[in-house]
């Protein structure tokens, strides 16, 4: 059980998302940094699509009830275990009534706080996620509050095998006891430089007037202060310009999807955007490159790059191979030898 | 009848039936979502209607590891094939005429002063009573469109010719949940409190959506729907003994 003792700005239970309720408007919802989110699940023993706390800007103040493993990606934030400073990416010990502190993120903008054994809410329409819009999902439809208390769901075989071998001695031990070994970070998106975001054009590009300038790929765009987790809105030194022949009738979207209003100013649809959309549609953010656009806060400029629908997938597909191994990393060091197979014990390559 | 099928990005297949919204786009549409989740493929996370297209969202590795990959190809390819099958399938003659669940629902709507803010204004903006807007709007049977915009907010066509008109150039900033719209050739129902931009004619005491049934939605896009007049009395009866429309 863990306790809420202060929520921080923007604290949510989510999971990978709501899938297959959407034709019944319902948002898919779920993690904005799928990445960081995974990789989190892996690091302490969870399945897959275990819940976590998504944390943005500055994160809570929490104390844990119950021994458990957790592990913090994404955003670089300091965080605080019984006044000692700890570090992410990697599965951290944490006793009973320790206190959990997690501060500003100092570069990007979303952390995931993964427990072992996964955040436990009440399932509604098959999933964890929560969508603050509607009120749907995760801990009463709402952010977290003081005074909230969440419940963790029952431990994997793997996850009970980290938190034995962490006491046994297997993890770095001082004030803290984390992992000695951690996982390879993902670049963030920094203030100083363009971040390189990869699009594929969308079916309505053709009705842009675009030319050298005045184009999604010359020119840098800087996400405005309204970007949330329906949409983060762009501004660019030219606004995108179109023309209809006829009003756009309510179309299919999804997260990524590049929309332009009659103002010229580009929204990225994200998580919690409605099912459907009635502004034409430029580009679509390639799945891969979204984790890196969800941690660009406000300021950060963007330049968009086309790349082929092929590249995009086999990309997906060598990401998810890159996670594959992680995943058996993680289980040659924790699981009893007896419990491995021989596939299993091939190759662990990117745990430094 | 062809289908457009194209990509929207990755992760995402569109099939497009045509350009404007008419019975027999509907009918394909359709039939279409309901084939496929009667014949999912691995891979496949869940198929949405729209207005004259549906979008089909697929898991690309997954399709890749179960099925593209033995043949060589790309998972968005793929997934076209697949899908090419289901669009010929349902435009053979034995699958036109097959039965598939629509309903007609009868949505009882209180048009009275203080349920419809923009009734009033309405009629003067296209020159008709309000006794007038309120039975064109209740005398036709409209068909979902598309359930969109709100969890369980449905799009309804098309109004009367009489009835369009452009949505308010200045939104409300609430509008009150049960709330029955008109813009454009729609009709609308606001499920819950929130911003629109519809022009509001009166209120409906039914509810709409409940995350917690299956499934969660009252309307679905093909059903049919008639809207009747009750008397604000009758309104308040139904919201402390809510019937089933």
């Amino acid at each position: 059980m863990i306790e809420v003792l202060h929520p921080g700005v923007l604290t949510l239970v989510q999971d990978v998302g709501r899938f297959g309720f959407q034709r019944f408007g319902v948002p898919v919802s779920g993690v904005m940094d799928d990445w960081s989110y995974r990789i989190a699940n892996v690091l302490v023993g969870n399945d897959d699509q275990a819940a976590v706390l998504e944390i943005s800007i500055k994160g809570p103040i929490l104390k844990i009830k119950e021994d458990c493993i957790i592990a913090l990606c994404g955003a670089e934030m300091t965080a605080i275990l019984n006044q000692e400073e700890i570090p992410m990416w990697r599965p951290v010990y944490v006793p009973k009534d320790s206190v959990l502190s997690i501060k500003h993120a100092n570069r990007g903008t979303l952390a995931y706080l993964a427990v072992s054994g996964g955040i436990q809410v009440p399932v509604l329409m098959k999933s964890s996620s929560t969508t603050i819009r509607s009120g749907l999902g995760g801990y009463n439809g709402r952010a977290l509050q003081s005074g909230d208390i969440l419940r963790i769901g029952p431990l994997t075989r793997l996850s009970q095998c980290i938190l034995n071998r962490s006491l046994d001695g297997a993890f770095h031990t001082g004030q803290s006891m984390y992992a000695s070994w951690f996982t390879h970070k993902p670049e963030l998106p920094v203030a100083h430089s363009d971040t390189v975001i990869r699009v594929i054009h969308g079916r309505e590009f053709e009705v842009f007037d675009l030319n050298d300038k005045c184009s999604l790929e010359g020119q840098a765009f800087e996400v405005l202060p309204q970007a949330d987790r329906m949409g983060y809105r762009l501004r660019g030194s030219y606004s995108l310009s179109y023309r209809l022949d006829k009003p756009m009738l309510s179309e299919p979207v999804t997260m990524g999807t590049i929309q332009v209003p009659p103002d010229g100013e580009p929204i990225v649809l994200m998580a919690d955007r409605q099912t459907t959309g009635g502004y034409p549609r430029v580009a679509q953010v390639i799945s891969i490159d979204l984790p890196l656009l969800a941690q660009a806060r406000p300021g950060v400029r963007i330049r968009f790059k086309t790349v082929s629908l092929i590249e995009a997938q086999q990309l997906l597909l060598q990401r998810e191979k890159d996670l594959d191994v992680i995943r058996t990393g993680v289980q040659l060091k924790y699981l009893e030898s007896r419990q491995l197979n021989k596939k299993e014990m091939n190759g662990c390559g990117t745990i430094h | 009848m062809g289908a457009e099928i194209y990509p929207l990005g990755d992760s995402c297949v569109i099939v497009r039936f045509g350009e404007q919204v008419d019975p027999q786009i509907m009918t394909c549409i359709t039939r279409f979502a309901l084939l496929l989740q009667e014949q999912p493929f691995q891979g496949f996370r869940e198929v949405v209607p729209a207005m004259v297209s549906t979008a089909v969202y697929y898991d690309p590795v997954e399709v890749y590891r179960s099925h593209s990959h033995r043949d060589s190809i790309n998972p968005y390819d793929w997934v076209v094939n697949y899908l090419r099958g289901f669009v010929e399938t349902i435009q053979r003659v034995e699958n036109l005429n097959r039965h598939y669940a629509t309903k007609l629902i009868r949505i009882p709507v209180c048009y009275e002063t203080g349920f419809g803010a923009d009734l009033i204004q309405m009629s003067k903006i296209i020159d008709c009573t309000p006794d007038q807007i309120i039975e064109l709007h209740s005398s036709r049977i409209y068909t979902v469109y598309m359930i969109g915009f709100l969890p369980g907010f449905p799009y309804l066509g098309s109004t009367h010719e009489l009835l369009k008109l452009p949505r308010k150039s200045m939104p409300s900033t609430s509008v009150p949940a049960g709330s029955v719209g008109i813009a454009e050739q729609y009709t609308c129902i606001y499920p819950v409190e929130s911003p629109g931009g519809w022009h509001i004619i009166g209120r409906t005491p039914v509810q709409l959506f409940d995350a917690l049934i299956n499934p969660p939605a009252l309307l679905a896009m093909g059903d049919h729907v008639q809207f009747y007049p009750i008397t604000a009395q009758q309104f308040h009866e139904w919201q402390e003994m809510p019937q089933k429309p």
